[in-house]
């Protein structure tokens, strides 16, 4: 009897011991597991830490001043010599270090890309809580105000939005962040509606919780993964059209160096200076590849149902 | 399907609507004074006034909104401020240049996506797969002002094949349309791919596979046709993108289009004639994905809408 009921206590009380343990073990090989599967995944998330460091130590790495004008020195190609600088990716049309230049573009457009994402997302995720919980013709208005959101050109609305407020970098966040939460409502919204009819939630609600404290404990977390997914795409999107805007002139105002104020620039000499059209893109390309490769990885490993 | 008919329609009535909401909002409640944000502060006080009495800027804001929607729904979108005629008029003189240049990137975007996704769902796994794919990726991350440039760097200020830019010739088209388009190749490729693969893996598929029909028969015959579906919805979700790509795109090439229209605008601050493009935008984008949906229904009979 005594060994019989000791074993039975064994049994269950074993594995109510082991989880933490097990699990942090487990986490951590899943994850070496899934790096070794997802070597290009892996390679880009390399590139994408190093550009943000790169953004971030920009003050402290650039060989020159990105606003330093050496009117003797314009349009120098890539290599350029002058005493003991060197000009690795040439001078513009003023005699300023392209490579600085890039260098500090980096910093505008992650800061602009990473804030309007967190803003975007944050919206969008309450929104979609909301609507999927609630339904009822609240859940129509932002619906449609989402279709809306497909149907406007968002170059032209970004167009008119920054125009009307003034080329400023918060004007730039909150105008991407106004026009881009559709995309997590639409996505935030169907799983909320799955998952409000799973059992657990019933439970909780059972049990009294509040509405409010179901969104946040039992839905949110469910939906957290998709929302980071799409975040990392969405990231890439918004380096390219904040670069579209600095391009056409209504983004990040020169002197204040953005890729796309620079490619904006450089257009004019590109017949005897290609490397100011070059660089400046082959930085965005390089970013938002770096962005989507490593959106795409962990849409393989976070949430397969996006695909 | 009538009801199917009238939902559809009175939901696009509801965001053509919120359309107008959000530019009259935009447009007109602006801090301080719209006429002199829309002429600039060296306007003279009789453009100021005049601005403001055409716009009805003295009215209460529902009066103003109410007005605006009567004149939207009589094609009276104002005055271009910089060509000094109807802005309707004069938008819609820029249109048949953005329309050759988007139905042309359309089609090869089609044809480039639609094949090249084919191929890698056929061929999975294989080289071909991962470059295709890879592109697909390269695609979805270049922004089109800069494959632009580059294309005008490469071919006409090095290789000196195409003009630079302007339209007239069909070697005019070519850059353009190939970067306008290229965005939309990398989506409508990984898109097929996924379709392809998704029916590949259907009874019918199998079916057909094993009563001795050839590949190719399988594939053309079988799969494609209802692999593009999806992809025909999603093209058409992305007129959208596709206008605004235009923007860019026509900016580049000097392209006398629409998105060409847009940037002058903005530069002359020419508000009328920005309302203008963007409500037309949204109406034509919900007349085609209307067209779209309902043509669904009429050719796959397995899609019932409720």
């Amino acid at each position: 009897m005594n060994s019989g009921r000791g074993r039975t206590h064994g049994a269950t009380v074993a594995p109510l011991q082991a989880p933490d343990a097990y699990r942090q073990r487990s986490r951590y090989a899943w994850f070496l597991g899934r790096a070794r599967r997802h070597t290009v995944g892996v390679v880009a998330a390399a590139v994408l830490v190093a550009v943000f460091l790169t953004a971030a130590a920009a003050p402290l790495i650039v060989p020159r001043s990105p606003f330093h004008q050496d009117l003797d020195l314009r349009t120098m190609p890539p290599g350029t010599r002058n005493g003991a600088v060197v000009y690795l990716l040439g001078t513009d049309q003023l005699g300023r270090d392209v490579l600085s230049r890039v260098v500090y573009g980096a910093r505008i457009s992650l800061a602009i890309s990473v804030s309007a994402v967190v803003g975007s997302a944050v919206i969008g995720t309450v929104l979609g809580l909301a609507t999927g919980f609630w339904r009822g013709p609240f859940d129509r208005v932002v619906m449609r105000l989402a279709d809306l959101q497909l149907a406007i050109p968002l170059i032209l609305l970004a167009l008119l939005m920054v125009t009307l407020w003034g080329p400023t970098t918060q004007n730039l966040i909150l105008t991407f962040a106004i026009t881009n939460w559709p995309l997590y409502v639409r996505v935030v919204r169907s799983t909320t509606l799955v998952i409000r009819e799973a059992q657990f939630v019933e439970a909780a609600r059972a049990l009294g919780q509040a509405n409010v404290t179901i969104a946040r404990r039992h839905i949110f977390p469910n939906v957290l993964n998709s929302i980071i997914v799409l975040g990392s795409f969405q990231m890439a999107q918004l380096i390219i059209l904040e670069g579209a805007l600095s391009f056409l002139g209504v983004g990040v105002r020169p002197p204040y160096p953005s890729w796309g104020n620079m490619l904006a620039d450089g257009r004019g000499y590109m017949e005897v200076a290609w490397w100011l059209v070059l660089f400046p893109g082959l930085a965005i390309v390089v970013t938002a590849l770096a962005v989507n490769i490593v959106g795409d990885t962990l849409r393989d490993v976070l949430d397969p149902r996006l695909s | 399907m009538t009801r199917l008919i009238a939902r559809r329609l009175s939901d696009s009535a509801i965001v053509l609507l919120l359309a107008t909401v959000v530019v009259f909002t935009l447009l007109r409640l602006l801090p301080g004074d719209p006429a002199m944000l829309m002429l600039g502060e060296h306007a003279t006080p009789q453009t100021l006034a005049n601005l403001r009495a055409s716009f009805g800027l003295d009215r209460p804001v529902a009066v103003q909104y109410g007005l605006f929607l009567r004149d939207a729904a009589a094609g009276q979108f104002g005055e271009s401020i910089r060509a000094q005629r109807p802005a309707l008029g004069y938008v819609l003189g820029f249109f048949p240049a953005t329309l050759q240049l988007a139905t042309t990137a359309v089609v090869v975007t089609l044809v480039v996506g639609i094949g090249l996704g084919v191929l890698s769902a056929a061929y999975r796994g294989g080289v071909i797969d991962a470059l295709a794919r890879g592109l697909a990726m390269l695609a979805q991350s270049t922004p089109n002002y800069w494959l632009g440039l580059m294309l005008i760097n490469v071919f006409a200020v090095w290789l000196h094949w195409v003009p630079a830019s302007g339209r007239g010739t069909p070697s005019q088209l070519v850059m353009p349309a190939i970067t306008l388009s290229f965005v939309l190749i990398g989506l409508v490729l990984r898109l097929t791919r996924t379709e392809v693969l998704d029916v590949l893996r259907s009874d019918y598929v199998r079916t057909a596979s094993a009563k001795g029909l050839g590949r190719g028969a399988v594939l053309f015959r079988h799969v494609l046709r209802n692999a593009l579906v999806p992809v025909v919805t999603v093209v058409g979700l992305q007129l959208g993108s596709l206008l605004g790509g235009a923007v860019v795109t026509e900016t580049v090439f000097a392209w006398p289009g629409i998105g060409y229209l847009t940037i002058q605008a903005v530069e002359t601050r020419d508000y009328p004639v920005l309302q203008t493009i963007i409500l037309l935008a949204v109406a034509a984008f919900l007349l085609i994905n209307l067209a779209v949906d309902l043509l669904y229904a009429v050719i796959d009979p397995r899609i019932r809408y409720e």
